[in-house]
Formats: structure tokens, C-alpha cells, sequence
């Protein structure tokens, strides 16, 4: 069992949100309406780069816009091991609500 | 074509990020979320956050970068790694090379620091000046260091650029220590400005005043514990012979130790205010050191421009007899301020305090230790580049994967940084091991704690990485060029050029240690020259005992009869001048017949001296007893004197020379053939033999051979019976001879060691390149073999090309190395004519040493069972 890392986990969420494939500027949008809080695009590359590595995130270049001169997009997809971690993760979140007095799910 | 907009400049940055441009869509992303706050919050507000997130952007992007590098390096030293354990022989002959190279560099480089460090711990060491003077008199030349006691003040009086100065009076005393025994103790009078110039300093006492006062000194704390036995001294008093009756003297401080870089040693000082003022009162005396500090802003030269008036004004008239030829004053002496940095590597002949360094020696050692390490480089380019072959295939591999050029020369160039700090510990172990043999070998004083200073980690570091990367350099480029394709594609290439480079390279390694083999020779060829040429006089079984004046007036007369009792005593002289003791003065001889007057060296020494030192006496005889008059009247001139007067030695015998109405004139009474009282680098001088029966310095006894020890005991006896509490301190004369030559015995000894070592790092290249053809030719050999080629014929193959390469290094190193060594005799009056022998010599032994090395690998391979061979692959 994976346990991610909280930055991870918001970024493999908002993936899961934007129907598990977004290119930058949308994630980025997404995780700082998860979380709160600006995110610089450098952190989020890194993060991303994390994720490839260990195989949780998936990166493709798009086809070029069609325009002359059009340029392509990177695409991030969500891996099945990532969902299974995030999924991990968030059972996880679950387990501890519950055993807190006063933390409880659903409140 | 599409535009978001955006800042230009800052897009301009944001493209500069190559891993985001290339792994991301960097600038799409920027451009969309800037349209975004374009349309919601306005142009400003989405300038402003373009500007601010590239900015932000940039520390991460460098951590992602950095942490990408260290992913590849650690692969990278892994590879390293792998290599290093997969060919051990190369990888051990590279890193031992490259390890032997940099200890010797090290070693090498701590002795130069150490030599360069002299009297450099003064805080004003560069404006501290020993005041010396040179004598040019038509055919002698000679630096004084001493001078007259006087000088210091007039000095202080005529220059106000000379903030202070000092004088150094060294004498010997007899102290009583607190068990009422009797040393000798050599200490120096010095003005309490000593504590202003040097840093000298004391440990206990105030610097101030400690030797102001007359009947002051001050003394280590170990010579304090030996004198008093406790080590809290200070206003206590010692007890010297202080002409003749014991006086006391206050104790005011305790010196620091005098560290081991300096030029002058002593541990006790005692205020030449405890002289009077008459002792000093001859402007014309050399007897003691003086040294000046100047003022900032002062330049030297200037100052010994203005010093020419001290010359003219002050000591001309005292000098007058020197211009007596006619000469100008400033063409016969000059003043000279000496740095004290310079004194331990420029010492004077004459009057030296200490035996000093030499830079002819730091400028040979700076060279080897900068050949032996580029030998050593040499060894691992060559190693390398042969190995291109197998690592080709590895090159080529990570080529088509998509290495950059760039990437696999920095894997290169990681790769041999890495084999060099390898080398590097290993260098540190070696330097830990050598450096007691080389300090017991060439008398240093070097130590580990050296070498931990900063200055010299960094230095360390830095030849190590600039060592690493040179010898990296090479194979890096060599072996990113091959094309992948037909490197895979399984042909071999082992390109003509290529060979030619190492050849090239082994040549040179050669070369040098031809070089190094053939300044052995010579040096050894010309010490052995040097220890057994006849000097003229017979240097064996003279036992040499310093003495006093006064010990000579008080009971010499009755020493010597008691030892003249002994059958084992030859001889017994006194003399102020022994062959091998650089303290000689000069004076001018005028006779009636030549118009100029001759500079003889003189000689003060006591009947028998002739008889003791075995000198030939050519025409007239020497100094008798039974002739009265020979006591003050008569002279003996030696060869080279009788030369320049014009005479031969039979003329000279009578000649007369006037000296002036009161003095009877001086008789030249006999001729002695030439001898080398100097050290064989200078041709004999003409000197003059004056007799005088109380010449003080040393006491010379010829002794038969055999029994020494009974012989010594008997003079020693005789001397305590006769100088009670005097000091017994013998040498021998062929020992104080072989002390002219230690700076070329140390050479000696640097050749033998470093060439040894030069040749192991180059025979270790050899061997491993022999290793190397073997084994390409492992096929050639075996189909050889098969068709009934013999052992024999096999290793000539082999061996053929490195016996070429040995033979045409012998052939390009023979001139540089006769042209050098040429030079280096030009040091010695005397000296070896170079035949062919050392050129037979030295290319006989580097080709009996690369032989050995190329050899084995030879008849390993030759030895091989062509079945095994042919099967390889």
C-alpha cells in the first residue's frame, strides 16, 4: 500500500477531477481550488516529474492546435497505479477520521 | 500563427528552461492562464503574475536540474565503479601511477613551501634587511655579511628611512650550571630592538626592556631547565666566564623556541649593552650581523643608492688602502641591503650563519615532481585510449539511446576525476609512509600537520581535479567521436592515428626517464670524482678540536708535547684556517717589482701545520723553530699566489715585501703546491701562509690509522688535564669536508630516488600497453603459432616496436640530457668529462627496464596455446 505525499495527492485528485486527463493550465487552476492556495507553475512541473517517475501520471504531447504555427500541449493522465494509490491514500484519510472524537466523516 | 501575449522578456526566460520546454508545454500553460487573468482582472494585474510566476519558477526549475545531475552521477559512479573492478590490472597500474605521481608531487611540493617559508613568519619579514657589503678587489670577489659594530648607529644617525636596527654578536661562553658543571654555550649579544624587528618574542618578561640593561639575557625554557633545573627564572642570575672571571647575569625573560624556518637559531640572547663602548670602537672589524628594519613606503633600492654615501663618508677613510689601485671606492665596495627571506636560499660563502638551501635544488626538484606527475598522466591517457576499444561499444550503445555528446564526455571526464581521487587517498597513505624516509634521506623536517594547512587541501584538490580532467580529456574526446553505427555493426577500428599518439606519448615517458637515468650517472660519476680526487693535502686521520685563542696562549705549547709522547700521534699544529671552513679573509700584497698589488686569502696557522695536513712543499721550506726569524717575517705563498706575482716557485723563494719603516719586510720563505681548501666548485685562490704562534680556531692532530678510539680517549684526557671545564669537541677533516658537498650528495640522493621512481611509473605504463597489444594480437598469435611459428619468434614481434620506441627516446633524450648535466658541472672547478660510457649506460638501462616490463606479458602470450586463443571470442 502507497501512501502519497499531500501535494501529490492533491494533484492526482484534481487529475481525477478533470476526468483523469488535463493539460497544465487547467490542473493547475483545479489544485488551487482544492487546496487553497497559489501554486507556481515551476512547483507543479516538479511535482509532475515526481509522479512520472514513479509512475503515477503519464505525460503526452498533444497534436498541434490546428492553426498555422499552432504549438501542442502537454497532457497529463492519471495511471491505474495512481488511482490505486490515491485511493489508498484517501482510505487512509478515512481510517484516521473515524478514530478521532469530533473528526468523524460527513460532519 | 497563435499568440496568448505575454511579456517578452519574461517568455524569453521561461524558454531558457529547456526541461520544461521540453517535458512541458511551459509557455502554452503560461500563456493560457495569463489570457484567463487578462479577461478577469486586467492587463496589469496579469503582467504582473506572468512576471511573478516565471520568476518563482526559477529555483524550482534548478532543483529539479540539480537533482537530475546527482541521478546521473551516481550512475555514472557506479559505471566508474564497475569499470574500475572489471579491468583490475589497468585499474590498478592507472590509479597506482597516477597515486605514486601525486605523492611525489605532494611530498615534492611541501619541501618547496617549506624552503620558500624561510624567516616569512617575521609579521614585517619584507622589510627586514641584513646590511652586507661586497668587496671587489681586482681578482677576489667576496659578500660579507658581518660587519663592524659600528655601523648601527651610524646607520640609525645618517637614514631616517631605517626605523631600527640590531646587531647579532655570537661568542661562545662557558656557563656553570646548578650541579657546578661546566658548558659551552655559543650565545649572541644583541640590541633590545631585536624584540622590534623580529618576531622572536618572549614567552615570559617584557619585551620592552629584557635586554636593555647591560648584564641582561634572556633563554628558552629548556635551557633554562638545564642551567637552573627549574623553569621559573626569571630575576634569577647565571654565571658566565666573562673574560676570564665569572660574572653574573640577570635572567629577564624566557625566549620563545626559534621555530625551525629561519635562518638563525639560537635559544639565549644577552644585551651587548654588557660590552663597553671601546669593544666596538674599530670601524674596520667584522665580527657581527647587523639587520635593519626600514620604513613603510621605503623602496629598497633607493635606500642602498643613498647607502653609497655610507661608503664614501663613513668607511672610506677607514678603507683607504682600497683605492689605493686607483680604483673608485664604489667600484671596490658596496653596501648592500640583503632580505632576510633570501639569506636560506642565497647564503653567502663567506661567514654564513647556517648552512643554507639552495634554489638550484628547488628549481630541479619543482621539475621532476611536475615531470614524474605528467608521466603519470601520460600513463592513464595511454591506458585509457587503448582501452577505447572495449569501452567503444558502451560509448556507442549510449549514443543511440540518446546521450548528447556533451553527457558522455562529462561521464568521462566524472570517470577519471574519480580514478584520480582514488589515487589521491592512496597519495595521502604513500606521503604518510615516505615522508619520515625522505627527511631522514635529504635531512628535511616535513611533517603530515603541513599538509593539512588550507592552502594546501586546496592546492591538493586542485591538482587532483586538474590531473583528473587532463588525462580525462583526451580519451573523452577520442572516444565520443566513433560513429555508433559502425561501432556496433562489430568492426573494428584501430585507426593508425590512434597508435601513433600513445607511441608518441610512451616516447616521451622515455625520454624522461633517460633524462633522469643519465643525471644520475653523471652526478654519481661526479660525487665519486669529488670524495677521491687528491685535494692537495692528505684529508685522512686529522682529528680537528675547535679552541679559543686564549686556550692556545694558556697551555697549547704543553698539550702538544704531551701528545707528541704518544706514538700514535703524528702531528699537533694550531690554525686559525682549516681547508673546508668557509671563513677566510683577504688582504692586498704590494711588491716593489709589479705595479699593482695581488689580493692573497691569508692563512693564520702555527708551526707543524704544513707536517699536519701533509701540504708539498715545491721550493724554499716550510715554518721552522729553529729559524727565530720565521716568527712574524715570513710567509709561504702557495702556486696559484706565485702565478700571479708572475714567479715561478723557485723566483718567489726571498722575495721581500715591504711593510712600511717600524715593520721589518715580509720574507716569502717557501712555495706549497696548490690545495683545495674550498670546495672543488671554485678553482684554488692564491693564498698566504702566515705563522702565528697564537692563532686560535682549531687545534689539527694527525693520527696514525688504527686504534682510534685509544687515541682519541689519550688527546681528550690530555686536553681536560691542561683546559679544565674546557669543552672536548672533535671532528675529522674529511668529514668537515664532506660537508661542502651535502647539497650535492642530497642531490645524489633526489636522482636516484626520482629517477627509480620515473621509470616505475613509466615501466608501469609499458606493462600495461604490452598487456594491452597482447592481448589485441591474442588471434594473430594463435594463427602464427599454427603455422609453425617458434616462441622466440613471436615475442621479437612483440617486443620489436617497444624495443624501437625505447631506442629512439634514448636518441631524442641523449642531447637535452648532455646539455643539461653540461650545466650542472659548470658548478665545479673540477669535474668529469662526459664520455660515451654514460650515454651506453643510461640506454642500456632504460632498455633493460622496459624489457622487463614489456617481457612477461610477451612470453605470456607467445606461451599461449594456439588451441585457447583461436578458440577466444
Amino acid at each position: 500500500m502507497v501512501i502519497l505525499a499531500v501535494k501529490e495527492e492533491i494533484i492526482l485528485s484534481a487529475l481525477l477531477m478533470l476526468e483523469g486527463s488535463s493539460s497544465g493550465a487547467p490542473l493547475r487552476k483545479k489544485v488551487i481550488e482544492l487546496s487553497h492556495k497559489e501554486i507556481v507553475y515551476g512547483t507543479l512541473y516538479n511535482l509532475l516529474e515526481v509522479l512520472i517517475r514513479k509512475g503515477y501520471v503519464t505525460s503526452l504531447k498533444s497534436d498541434p492546435t490546428p492553426v498555422p504555427g499552432g504549438r501542442s500541449k502537454t497532457i497529463y493522465t492519471i495511471t491505474s497505479a495512481g488511482r490505486q494509490a490515491l485511493q489508498d491514500t484517501l482510505a487512509m484519510h478515512d481510517r484516521i477520521r473515524r478514530k478521532i472524537p469530533g473528526f468523524e466523516p460527513g460532519r | 500563427m497563435e499568440n496568448y501575449g505575454g511579456p517578452v522578456l519574461a517568455r524569453w526566460f521561461l524558454k531558457r528552461m529547456s526541461a520544461y520546454t521540453e517535458r512541458h508545454s511551459v509557455v502554452t500553460d503560461f500563456e493560457e492562464t495569463y489570457s484567463d487573468i487578462r479577461q478577469s482582472q486586467g492587463i496589469f494585474k496579469a503582467i504582473c503574475w506572468y512576471w511573478m510566476n516565471t520568476l518563482k519558477s526559477i529555483p524550482e526549475y534548478l532543483k529539479l536540474v540539480i537533482t537530475w545531475r546527482l541521478i546521473m552521477l551516481s550512475n555514472y559512479l557506479k559505471i566508474t565503479f564497475r569499470n574500475i573492478m572489471k579491468n583490475k590490472l589497468f585499474s590498478f597500474i592507472n590509479i597506482s601511477g597516477l597515486a605514486i605521481g601525486l605523492a611525489i608531487c605532494l611530498i615534492i611540493s611541501l619541501w618547496v613551501q617549506r624552503e620558500l617559508s624561510y624567516d616569512r613568519f617575521h609579521k614585517n619579514a619584507s622589510r627586514i634587511y641584513r646590511v652586507e657589503r661586497e668587496l671587489f678587489r681586482d681578482n677576489l670577489y667576496s659578500r660579507w655579511p658581518i660587519g663592524s659594530g659600528q655601523y648601527k648607529q651610524l646607520l640609525l644617525d645618517d637614514y631616517p628611512e631605517i626605523e631600527h636596527a640590531v646587531r647579532f654578536w655570537g661568542r661562545g661562553f662557558a656557563i656553570k650550571d646548578h650541579k657546578n658543571f661546566v658548558h659551552q654555550q655559543r650565545l649572541y649579544a644583541v640590541d633590545n630592538s631585536v624584540f622590534e624587528i623580529f618576531d622572536f618574542g618572549l614567552e615570559e618578561g617584557i619585551e620592552q626592556t629584557a635586554l636593555a640593561e647591560p648584564r641582561t639575557l634572556v633563554l628558552t625554557r629548556k635551557k633554562a631547565i638545564k642551567y637552573f633545573g627549574i623553569d621559573d627564572v626569571i630575576g634569577k642570575s647565571l654565571s658566565l666566564q666573562w673574560q676570564g672571571k665569572p660574572v653574573d647575569f640577570k635572567v629577564t625573560g624566557i625566549l620563545r623556541e626559534v621555530p625551525e624556518n629561519s635562518h638563525i637559531h639560537f635559544d639565549m640572547l644577552m644585551s651587548i649593552a654588557s660590552y663597553p663602548d671601546e669593544a666596538f670602537a674599530n670601524l674596520r672589524g667584522n665580527y657581527l650581523y647587523i639587520y635593519v628594519l626600514i620604513k613603510k613606503g621605503t623602496s629598497r633600492q633607493a635606500l642602498e643608492e643613498k647607502l653609497k654615501t655610507f661608503v664614501s663618508g663613513r668607511l672610506e677613510p677607514v678603507y683607504g688602502d682600497l683605492t689605493a689601485q686607483g680604483l673608485g671606492i664604489h667600484e671596490v665596495l658596496k653596501m648592500h641591503l640583503f632580505p632576510i627571506t633570501d639569506i636560506h636560499l642565497h647564503p653567502s660563502e663567506n661567514w654564513e650563519l647556517e648552512p643554507g638551501g639552495s634554489v638550484n635544488s628547488v628549481y630541479i626538484f619543482s621539475t621532476i615532481a611536475v615531470f614524474i606527475l605528467i608521466l603519470a598522466c601520460i600513463n592513464f591517457i595511454n591506458l585509457s585510449t587503448a582501452r577505447a576499444r572495449k569501452r567503444a561499444k558502451e560509448v556507442s550503445l549510449r549514443k543511440t539511446i540518446g546521450a548528447g555528446k556533451n553527457q558522455l564526455r562529462a561521464q568521462f571526464l566524472q570517470e577519471s576525476a574519480m580514478s584520480a581521487f582514488i589515487s589521491l587517498v592512496i597519495a595521502l597513505v604513500l606521503c604518510f609512509l615516505f615522508i619520515p624516509i625522505f627527511n631522514q634521506i635529504f635531512s628535511a623536517k616535513l611533517s603530515m600537520d603541513q599538509l593539512f594547512q588550507l592552502k594546501n587541501l586546496i592546492f591538493l584538490l586542485g591538482v587532483t581535479l586538474a590531473a583528473g580532467i587532463l588525462s580525462g580529456l583526451y580519451p573523452a574526446f577520442y572516444l565520443t567521436r566513433f560513429d555508433p553505427a559502425t561501432v556496433l555493426k562489430g568492426s573494428s577500428f584501430s585507426g593508425k592515428s590512434q597508435s601513433a599518439f600513445r607511441k608518441n606519448m610512451v616516447v616521451f615517458q622515455f625520454v624522461i626517464s633517460t633524462i633522469l637515468i643519465f643525471g644520475m650517472f653523471t652526478v654519481y660519476q661526479q660525487m665519486r670524482y669529488i670524495q677521491t680526487r687528491s685535494l692537495g693535502f692528505d684529508r685522512e686521520n686529522v682529528v680537528v678540536i675547535p679552541t679559543s685563542s686564549r686556550q692556545i696562549t694558556k697551555g697549547f705549547d704543553s698539550l702538544r708535547q704531551e701528545l707528541m709522547q704518544n706514538t700514535q700521534i703524528v702531528s699537533v699544529s694550531a690554525a686559525a684556517d682549516l681547508p673546508g671552513d668557509p671563513r677566510y679573509s683577504n688582504g692586498a700584497f704590494r711588491h716593489r717589482d709589479l705595479e699593482e698589488p695581488v689580493n692573497l686569502i691569508f692563512f693564520t696557522v702555527d708551526y707543524d701545520y704544513l707536517d699536519t695536513l701533509k701540504l708539498e712543499i715545491l721550493a724554499g721550506r716550510g715554518f721552522s723553530r729553529e729559524f727565530s726569524t720565521d716568527a712574524g717575517n715570513a710567509v709561504i705563498f702557495n702556486e696559484a699566489a706565485v702565478k700571479r706575482f708572475g714567479w715561478t716557485p723557485e723566483e718567489a723563494v726571498g722575495k721581500q715585501f715591504e711593510r712600511g719603516e717600524d715593520n721589518p719586510p715580509l720574507k716569502v720563505l717557501g712555495v706549497v703546491k696548490d690545495f683545495n681548501f674550498k670546495s672543488l666548485h671554485t678553482a684554488v685562490e692564491p693564498i698566504v701562509i702566515r705563522l702565528s704562534s697564537n692563532a686560535g680556531g682549531f687545534l689539527s692532530v694527525r693520527i696514525f690509522p688504527g686504534n682510534l678510539e685509544k687515541t682519541l680517549g689519550f688527546i681528550q684526557q690530555k686536553w681536560e688535564s691542561i683546559f679544565s671545564g674546557e669543552q672536548f669537541d672533535y671532528s675529522f677533516l674529511d668529514n668537515r669536508i664532506q660537508q661542502l658537498y651535502t647539497k650535492e650528495k642530497n642531490m645524489q640522493n633526489i636522482f636516484v630516488a626520482f629517477s627509480g621512481l620515473s621509470i616505475l611509473v613509466a615501466c608501469l605504463g609499458l606493462f600495461g600497453l604490452a598487456a594491452f597489444t597482447a592481448e589485441i594480437k591474442t588471434k594473430e598469435i594463435g594463427v602464427r603459432k599454427v603455422l609453425g611459428a617458434s616462441s622466440f619468434r613471436v615475442v621479437t614481434l612483440l617486443s620489436k616496436e617497444f624495443v624501437r620506441w625505447v631506442i629512439l627516446a634514448n636518441l631524442l633524450a641523449w642531447p637535452v640530457a648532455y646539455w643539461l648535466m653540461n650545466e650542472w658541472l659548470q658548478n665545479f672547478a673540477y669535474r668529469i668529462k662526459m664520455g660515451w660510457l654514460v650515454f651506453l649506460v643510461s640506454g642500456f638501462l632504460t632498455l633493460c627496464i622496459a624489457t622487463i616490463a614489456f617481457i612477461f606479458q610477451a612470453l605470456k602470450a607467445a606461451l599461449a596455446n594456439p588451441v585457447d586463443s583461436l578458440r577466444y571470442e
